[in-house]
Parts: structure tokens; sequence; C-alpha cells
């Protein structure tokens, strides 16, 4: 569904991404772990072409992607969760959903989407009018995921939906995470600090170190992995 | 007991407001000094400080930019309504008076309102969507030089040029044989002189005087021009001007505010206002959500442009650097980035300026917006109905 | 394409015009660079201090006992008048700034602007200082009359700017260089950062403000006197922009790019001004001016040199501050 090679990105003078090529099948988890500053965010600001790649090709369901603008991949069915949720404090929850389905024809679908995201996050139908700069951290963590499903999107890249979130409010994100993979078939391209969860909760992973793919394996066998166990896992 | 008194601070000058524009509307403001006079021309005024401080908070709320520009697509709009009241003859409709009259003020303000919609549209596309990521300085001082581009190239166009302009008065024209005998006011007619240069001029020709008769062989000669022939100056009353000005704007508040808070494209607006790369990540066109906002504030400004200079009865190319350097100070006072903010601090820059010329003192009147608005900016720098302060950089 | 217009005589007399004018410029851009590129206060109003220098200056030699020009006595009084400039722009400086300072970005662009203009409106209120007309600054330095004397008397003033100029240029650069223009430094690029360190942001920044209003005081003091007769017309805010567009062709905290700047652009305003490339280059002066500055705007908007001095070029190492 999303083939990455050979990209690279630099802000400015600085060179971020030295080449990464990584590949995410239709209906897979696949999770992108590494230190800070590897170039995680940066991977995902790519290839929601938020950041113009300087060489390598991104292909999204066959075709090449690099440099078209991040809302006409809205339209073709991928949709990037920023890191930092980034949701619209000024508008309420009802306002931030229904831009989720800003590329959306027709008051009827956009109800039904909404019913069904509001379904996956009861709590935000109890905030639905409240702004969302009001909503805890946690609550806007979910808005900024349920928007994101309102795009109703084939693939959607995640930059670390556990931030600063409680363990069980974490717990639970994920399992939505796993629900949405599983019950609405949205392929999901994870990013994620807490490598453990993101290990556990894929099917494949790939580590990133300084801009540079140095891994990629089933998230299973990844987990096992005694160099990843040593510099990510917190194990001897 | 606060809250009660918030309240009623809010609901005085609302109601106020209401009392002077109803008896703006009864027909009985006359100009003889008092209070009510100077409130109700304040309001007036105020309304058009409003409606150009309407596109500069928009602007500024939807991309953080000052646009300096905008007092100049106030003054493209106000010449193109002069334009389109000059040359266009829409009076000429068959219609009974004074439906010409008012439709071709209709029309005048339509035009203003495209052509400065349209110009603010290139400006956007030529100059600030280039320079956006080049940072606030960088956008500012392309604004600045963007106002001074347009005052300029308007100086140095010859069918505009430097000097100041008499607003047209909008003709009524008639039939050579319906002129009354004696002729109810004066009448003209249109006559084509060659130029020393080749090129033929239209002027303006006195055919019958008020009081007079016309001449038989005149009336031969003009009736055998095709359609009228003759016709009459006719005058929109200011009081029409004022009234017509506080409606515009009460509608068009209205339909802003409908607009924004309503539909998908005002949703957009605010999110873009909030986060451009988040909007982007939802599917907005972030470029087309920022040139309708420019469309849509240029548009106010075009409208305010044709009423300000029909209700002053002259334009110039300095025309909208006045107003428009108040509009923004009425936009910073009322909460730059606010709707309601840039009505409310419109009409409180107009009344307060009228007040202030007719009781206090007319030479230090232009001091009096500056220094209104550093007592705001100092006070409460969000403005009257500004959200709390937060620089974004 | 464009042709050299034949009515434009090259003259010392007109290039000494021109040297003077970049002077004024270079000083103003300066003065302002010190508020602007090193405190990163954003500023639309210097040209309010630039007036306030120079009406004071004025108005000091005004009130003083008439002394003939040329004498010590009116060298006293020119001095004199310099020091009452710096004085009052720089007390205008703690004024303004002192309130307005706690205001950032574009909240300080306004309110300097209102500061600018609320100036300009006071002048023409003042019949003391000549209301709108002119205020007529007396000659202190040369006999009046003599206008043949007027090459003589444009090399005094380039002589006198050139030391204002490279005053002005020193006292910022070790000024920039000190402790003290570190921590405005620092305050510029993240000032809640600076504050959690223990530097005194407000006082830091106050201080750059006030030392830029001075040297604009300065300035004004000069222009006061070279042009013998000023009038509210010569500070609108036209003036204030000129020079924040020096300072940002010449590129924030770059004191050698806005040198160059000013010769830059007041050059080619005076070029223009002067018919160099035809009448109707001349005529249409505003309009091309206009455009250079958006053409500037859009090809270079982080300056000729960014933030960098001209000497970094030549010592090749890397350059400081970043990209911002
Ligand atoms: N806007 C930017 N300008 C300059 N450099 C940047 C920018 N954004 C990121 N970088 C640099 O690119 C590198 C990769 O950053 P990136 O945000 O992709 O890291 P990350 O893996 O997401 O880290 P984290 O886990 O901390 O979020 C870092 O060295 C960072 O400093
Ligand atoms: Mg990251």
């Amino acid at each position: 569904m999303l083939v990455v090679e050979d990209l690279v990105v630099a802000y400015g003078a600085v060179e971020a991404l030295h080449g990464v090529t990584l590949e995410v099948k239709a209906g897979e988890i696949v999770t992108l772990v590494g230190a800070n500053g590897a170039g995680k965010t940066t991977t995902l600001r790519a290839v929601s072409g938020m950041v113009a790649p300087r060489a390598g090709r991104i292909l999204f369901e066959g075709t090449s992607i690099g440099g078209v603008p991040s809302h006409r991949l809205v339209r073709r069915g991928l949709c990037h969760v920023p890191e930092g949720r980034r949701i619209f404090t000024a508008l309420t929850v009802r306002e931030n959903l229904e831009l989720g389905a800003y590329t959306v024809r027709g008051h009827a679908e956009v109800a039904t989407r909404l019913e069904r995201v509001l379904a996956l996050f009861p709590r935000l139908s109890e905030r639905i009018a409240q702004p969302g700069g009001t909503l805890s951290g946690g609550e806007q963590q979910m808005l900024a995921i349920g928007r994101a499903l309102m795009v109703r999107p084939r693939l959607l890249l995640l930059d670390e939906p556990s931030l600063g979130l409680a363990p069980l409010l974490v717990q639970e994100i994920f399992r939505e995470i796993v629900r949405i993979n599983r019950d609405e078939g949205v392929t999901i391209l994870l990013v994620e600090q807490n490598a453990h969860l993101a290990l556990s909760t894929a099917h494949r992973g790939y580590v990133l170190e300084t801009g540079e793919i140095v891994l990629a394996d089933d998230a299973k066998r990844l987990l096992e992995d005694p160099q990843v166990k040593a510099a990510y896992l917190g194990a001897g | 007991m606060t809250l009660r008194l918030r309240n009623l601070a809010r609901a005085l000058p609302a109601l106020a407001l209401g009392y002077v524009v109803a008896r703006m509307f009864a027909g009985d403001v006359g100009g003889d000094g008092t209070l009510l006079d100077y409130l109700a021309i304040g309001t007036a005024q105020g309304a058009i400080y409003a409606f150009v401080a309407l596109g500069y908070t928009m602007v500024y709320g939807v991309i953080r930019l000052i646009n300096f520009a905008h007092g100049e697509f106030f003054m493209v709009g106000a010449f193109a309504g002069y334009f389109v009241l000059r040359d266009a003859g829409i009076e000429k409709l068959a219609w009974p008076q004074p439906w010409p009259l008012v439709a071709s003020y209709a029309v005048a303000l339509v035009a203003g309102a495209l052509a400065a919609a349209l110009l603010a549209l290139l400006a956007e596309a030529l100059c600030y969507r280039p320079i956006r990521k080049a940072g606030r300085i960088a956008a500012l001082l392309t604004a600045v030089g963007l106002s001074l581009l347009l005052q300029n190239l308007a100086r140095q166009w010859p069918p505009i040029g430097p000097t100041q302009r008499p607003w047209p008065a909008p003709r009524l024209w008639a039939a050579a044989a319906d002129v009354p005998s004696p002729a109810d006011g004066n009448y003209y007619e249109i006559r084509t002189f060659k130029s020393p240069s080749g090129e033929s001029v239209d002027r303006e020709k006195l055919v019958v005087a008020k009081g007079q008769r016309l001449t038989p062989a005149n009336l031969q000669r003009l009736e055998a021009l095709p359609g009228p022939q003759v016709f009459r100056k006719g005058e929109l009353s200011p009081a029409l001007v004022d009234r017509s000005i506080v409606l515009m704007l009460g509608l068009s508040t209205l339909v802003l505010w409908f607009l924004v808070q309503r539909t998908k494209t005002g949703k957009a607006m605010r999110a873009v206002s909030e986060d451009h790369a988040a909007a982007r990540l939802m599917g907005v066109n972030v470029n087309r959500v920022i040139a309708a906002t420019f469309f849509l504030g240029a548009f106010l400004a075009g409208l305010g442009g044709v009423a300000f200079c029909a209700k002053y009865g002259q334009v110039d190319p300095l025309s909208g650097f006045m107003p428009g350097l108040k509009a923004f100070i009425a936009a910073v006072v009322g909460g730059i980035g606010s709707i309601p903010g840039a009505v409310v601090g419109g009409l409180f820059l107009g009344v307060s300026e009228n007040l202030f010329a007719a009781y206090v003192s007319t030479e230090w009147k232009d001091a009096l917006a500056f220094v209104l608005l550093v007592a705001v900016l100092l006070s409460k720098p969000t403005g009257l109905l500004g959200r709390p302060y937060r620089e974004k950089i | 394409m464009l042709t050299l217009a034949s009515e434009f005589q090259f003259s010392f007399l007109w290039l000494g015009e021109v040297a003077v004018g970049v002077v004024l410029y270079a000083t103003l851009a300066a003065s302002l660079n010190m508020v602007t590129g090193f405190g990163g206060m954003f500023s639309l109003g210097h040209h309010g201090f630039f007036a306030v220098g120079a009406y004071a200056a004025g108005w000091c030699a005004t009130v003083m006992p008439a002394v003939e020009a040329g004498t010590p006595g009116a060298l006293g009084v020119f001095l004199l008048s310099a020091a009452v400039a710096v004085l009052f722009a720089a007390a205008a400086g703690l004024l303004v700034g002192v309130p307005c300072l706690r205001l950032r970005g574009d909240y300080l662009a306004i309110a300097t602007l209102a500061f600018g203009e609320i100036v300009r409106i006071v002048i023409q209120n003042t019949p003391a200082l000549g209301g709108s007309l002119e205020l007529n600054v007396p000659r202190l330095l040369m006999r009046p009359r003599g206008l043949e004397e007027v090459g003589d008397f444009r090399a005094l003033f380039l002589g006198v700017g050139v030391v204002m100029l490279g005053l002005t240029l020193v006292v910022l650069r070790n000024v920039v260089r000190s402790a003290h223009g570190r921590a405005v430094v620092a305050v510029r690029e993240d000032e809640i950062a600076s504050e959690l360190l223990g530097v005194p942001v407000t006082r830091y920044t106050v201080r750059a403000f006030v030392l830029g209003a001075a040297f604009a005081g300065l300035a004004g003091w000069f222009y006061a006197h070279y042009s013998g007769s000023i009038a509210p017309a010569n500070f609108d805010m036209l003036v204030g922009i000129k020079i924040l567009l020096i300072v940002v062709l010449g590129g924030l905290g770059s004191l050698t790019g806005t040198v160059l700047s000013a010769v830059v652009l007041v050059g080619i305003e005076r070029l223009l001004l002067a018919g160099v490339f035809g009448e109707d280059a001349k005529r249409w002066m505003q309009v091309e001016y206009a455009l250079v500055l958006i053409l500037v705007m859009l090809l270079r908007p982080n300056g000729i040199l960014g933030n960098r001095e001209l000497s970094d070029f030549f010592r090749r190492r890397p350059a400081k501050g970043g990209v911002r």
C-alpha cells in the first residue's frame, strides 16, 4: 500500500533522513521506533506531504505521491495524525470532528461517520459541544484520532498517540488502534516512543537510527532482538 | 454583581446604538448639532471603519498579517464604483425615479466590491503567498510595499491621476420631449468634441436651465438623437447613504457570522487560523481558504470605499489611506482577529472621534485614535472583544 | 534597456548630497537594528524618535541666544543641541519602552506605529515647533548666505555624518559584544528560557530600545542642522518604513549589512530622483520604489547578507546566529 524508497529529507542544510526504505502492506500495523531525533516524525511528514523530499520515491497504492500537497492526499485516503495532537482548540468537539470530514460531500454521510466515531469514543460524545481546548490531554488525543477516522482513511499515520497520557489511557488508545485496524480495515503506520507497546501492537516494525533504517522485521522477532532490547526496551 | 455590571456595560451601548440607528431610519436626525446628531454622524462613520476593519481582522485572523494594502483595496473599489457611475449610464433605464438613482448606487457598490476583491485575489497570489514562509517582518513590509505601489500607480495612471475628483452625480436621463416646461431643473446633454490631439472627448452641456423653456430648435435637434437625450443631475441624499451604510454593515455582519460559524468554509477558516498544517492534514486547501478570506475582506472594503466616497462626495488615490489606518486601529481596539470586535471597534472609534471633535477639540481628533489604540493595547492588548493574549510566533 | 538621460549631470555636489543621505539613513537603520535586529523587537515607529531628536535639536538651536555662525559659541550650541536631541529621544524611548515592551510581535509594532503618529500630530499642533509648517533651524557651522559655498557645506556635513555613523556603529558593536548585548540576543532567541536563566528580560529589552531611540535622536539632530528646516511631513510613516526596509535588506542583526543596504537603497532612490534613468523613470519613481521594496522582500527576505557581517565572508568562520 505504501512504499518508501531511499527517502532523503533535509531541513535547510541539515539532512534528517539519509535514505529511508520501508513498506506498509494493506491491512497491516507497522511501527517505526527509534530514539529522539532519529527522524520518525520526519518520515511521516514526508509521506503526508508536509515536507518535500530531497530525493527518493514515495508510492501510495502504486502511484508516486512525492510533492503532492497534504490536502490532496487526504482525498486519496491517506491521513496523518501529527505529533502533539494539534486539535483546533477554538472549535468545538463536533466541529473538530466535522472538519475531519471536510472532503466529504453530503450531510448524511458526515452524520453516519460522526456516529461511528462517537460510538468508538463515547467520551467525546459527552463533550460534543465543548471547545477542543478545554478537553484533557487524553480526550484531545481521542479527538485527534477520531478526527482522522472521520476521513475514513485507508492508511493512517499515527505519530506518538501515547504522548503525555496516563498508562491506563495509553492502553485504551492502543486497544482502539487495534480495533480500528481489525474492524475497519485501516492500515496503520505507527510511530511510538514506547517501543514495547508499539511492537506488541504492530505486525511488523522498523528501527530508525539517525536518519537510517537499521533493522526491519516481524514485530515479535524485534521484541526478542537483543539489540532492540538493549537500546529501546530498557532491558539488559 | 460584577457579572450584572458587565452585562449592563454591554447592554447600554447596544441600546444606545439601537436608539440612534432607529432615529436615523426615522429620518429625524437633523444637522443642528445636538448630541443625537453627533452620535448619528459617528455611527455612520464608524460603520465605514467597521466595514474596512472586518477585512483587516479576517486576514489577520487567518494568516497573522497586518495587510497594510487593505486601505488601497478600499480606494480601488471606490474608483471602480466611480468609473461605473460616471460611464455606464445605468440611469438610462426607463424606470421611474428614484429607481435608476438607487440602481446606479447599487451597481457602483457591487462593481467596487468586486474590483477590490479581484485585486485582493491577485495580490494574494502574486505577493502574499510567496512571502508567507519568509517571516512576519518580510510579509508586513511586502504589504506596505503593495500599499505604496497601488497608491502611486493610481496617482500616475492617467485615467485616475493625483487630483481629487468629485464623486459623479448620477444622471437622470429623459427624452427631450418629456422635459416639463418650464424645466424642473437644469438639463444637460452630452456633446462629443474633437480635442486638439484628435481624440473625441465627451462634455456635459447645459441645454435648458431650471425654470426656462426648451427652444423648439433644440427640441427638434435632440429628438433626432436615439434613446433618452437629456439628463438631470440626481443626488443621493447623505442621509440615505448613511442609512444604506448602517444597513449594509448590519447585513454583512450577519452574513459573515453565518459564514464563519455555520458553513464548512467558515469552519475551515477558523481551523486555518489556528493551525495551517493541521488544517491541511484534514484535507483543507489552505491556499484556497486564505484566498477566500482575502476575497471576502476586500469585498467589504470595496463596499466601504464606494459608500465612503459617495458620502463625502470625492475620491482620490489617497482616499484609502486615512480610513484604512483608522479601520486598522478600530480592528485592534475591538480585538484583532475577532469579527464582532471589528464592528464594535469601528463603531466605538467613529462615535468617540466625532464626540471628541464636537465637544473637545478638532485639531487633536486624529491623535485620539492613536491614543485610544495605545491605551487599549496597554490595558487589554487583545482588544475589547479579543481572546486572551497569546502571541504565536 | 535603460538609457542614461542627457539632462543628468554628474557632479561631486550631487554625490555629496547622496552620501549625506546614505550616512543619515545608515545611522537610523543601525539604531533600529539595535532594536529589531538584536533585540527582536519589531518597531514601526522609529521615525518618531528621529523626529523627537530633530525637533529637540532644532528647538534648542532656536531658543539659544543668537550666535554668529562659525564661531566657537556656535559650535557649542551645535554640540549642546546634539546632547539635547539624544536626551529627549532617549527619554521618549524610555517613556514608550517601559509600558510598551510588555507587548510582543505585532502588538508592539502597532504600539510603536501609534507612537510615531502621535509624535507627528503633537508637533503639528505645537506652535512653538512651527506647527504643521516648517521650523527653521539657524545655521551654526557656516554662514548661510554664500550659496557658492554649498559644496563646502555638504563636505562639512558629510564629515560630521561619517563621524556620527562611525560612533553609532562602534558603540552598537561594543554593546552587542558585551554581556549586555549577549543578553539581548538571548532574549531575542527565547524569552521565557532567558527569563528562567536569570536574564532580567525587561530591563535589557528596555535598554536596547532606549539605546536605539537615542541614536535615532542623534540622526535627527544631524538632519535638523543639515537641512536647515524641518517639517512634520519629513517624519511620516514612510520614513519609518524606509528605515525598516534598510534594516531588513541589510539583514537583521548585521551592522555592515545595514550600511551596505543603506548605500543600495538610498542610492537607487537618489538615482531615480535625479532622473539618471530618464524622465519617465523619474516620474514613475514612487511606483518603482514600491516595486523594489516588494521585489526585495520576495527575492531576499532575509537580507543581502542574512544576519552575517561582511567580515564573516572573508574570515570563513561559521556565521553566528542560525536559521530562524
Ligand atoms: N523544522 C525543523 N527544522 C530543522 N531541523 C528539524 C526540524 N524538524 C526536525 N528537525 C531535525 O531533524 C531530525 C529528526 O527529527 P524528527 O522530528 O523526525 O525526530 P523524531 O524521531 O520524531 O524524534 P522524537 O522522538 O523526539 O519525536 C532531528 O535532528 C531534528 O532536530
Ligand atoms: Mg517525533
